[in-house]
């Protein structure tokens, strides 16, 4: 629980007292000092309520295990463990080049200005998905997975800059960055969740199965 | 015996007090449910009681005065 649910549930609890209070004795509410304590209780500490609790239900719906939450979401969450350094999405999440607790929002929230609301709508669109169209896994994205989800982090890296395949031809470095040539496009780094061959892959930690407790 | 009529700022008042701890209330235990229908219940059947609430309370505080003789205001 970080500060902001801290605070949030100190307004919360706060502004359920004094309307409880004013349930029990609506009476007060037509007095002078009653209505300052109806200004408080039914509309300051309620508007503050709510814009923090917007802010929080966003944060929170940044975190991996909310995004895990969903059973359609398991096999993902288990091929982060994947102990192959092809795979992609495993190497960043056993090696933390994403952070830990946000990795899946780290690669697929979109790093524009609207970036947080884009995911927030494309979120609850999976929710009305789940109840109305039954959807199977292998799942797939919307629209193809943007190269600057990936640049964000490695453009201007080294590794990436000078990395031999991506400067094999003049165009190849052009195209990515362009966003022309997919850096999941077959033949370069293609093995995302590979939630089809989960039963034969090896995991890690050793003995890591996945199963909750 | 008869019944004192409830003065209508004293009505709204207790709607509006209602109406924001159902959505408060609401709001408390989304936060504790840890599913992705959780903000799909805060922003709707939360925030709507909250801004029902909030707007009944303000209509009641911004309504003009009146003579409250006859049980009216």
């Amino acid at each position: 629980m970080d500060g902001m649910e801290i605070v949030l549930l100190a307004i919360l609890g706060l502004s359920l007292i004094l309307s409880a209070m004013l349930i029990v004795r609506p009476k007060m509410g037509a007095t002078r000092d009653g209505k300052i304590l109806g200004f408080v209780a039914l509309f300051m500490l309620p508007l503050m309520a709510a814009t923090f609790g917007v802010q929080v239900h966003v944060e929170k719906a940044t975190r991996t295990e909310f995004c895990l939450s969903c059973h359609l979401m398991e096999a993902y969450g288990k091929s982060l463990h994947i102990d192959d350094p092809a795979h992609i999405p495993a190497v960043h999440y056993i090696n933390h080049r994403v952070p830990y607790d946000h990795a899946c929002f780290t690669c697929h929230g979109d790093y524009t200005l609207f970036g947080d609301v884009k995911a927030k709508m494309r979120g609850l669109r999976h929710i009305w998905a789940q109840y109305t169209e039954h959807p199977q896994p292998p799942l797939e994205l919307y629209v193809p997975f943007p190269n600057g989800n990936c640049l964000h982090c490695h453009l201007g890296s080294r590794r990436f800059e000078e990395g031999a395949t991506h400067n094999i031809d003049p165009d190849v470095m052009k195209q990515i960055k362009a966003d022309k040539l997919s850096c999941v496009s077959s033949g370069c780094h293609e093995t995302t969740h590979d939630t089809k061959n989960l039963d034969k892959a090896k995991f890690w930690p050793p003995g890591w199965t996945g199963d909750k407790k | 015996m008869t019944d004192t009529p409830v003065p209508k700022t004293v009505r709204r008042v207790h709607i509006a007090a209602i109406l924001m701890f159902i959505g408060l209330a609401i709001e408390l235990f989304s936060l504790f449910w840890a599913h992705p229908l959780a903000f799909v219940l805060f922003a709707s059947l939360g925030m709507l009681a909250i801004l029902a609430g909030l707007l009944i309370f303000l209509s009641t505080i911004f309504s003009p005065p009146v003579n409250s003789e006859n049980g009216k205001q």
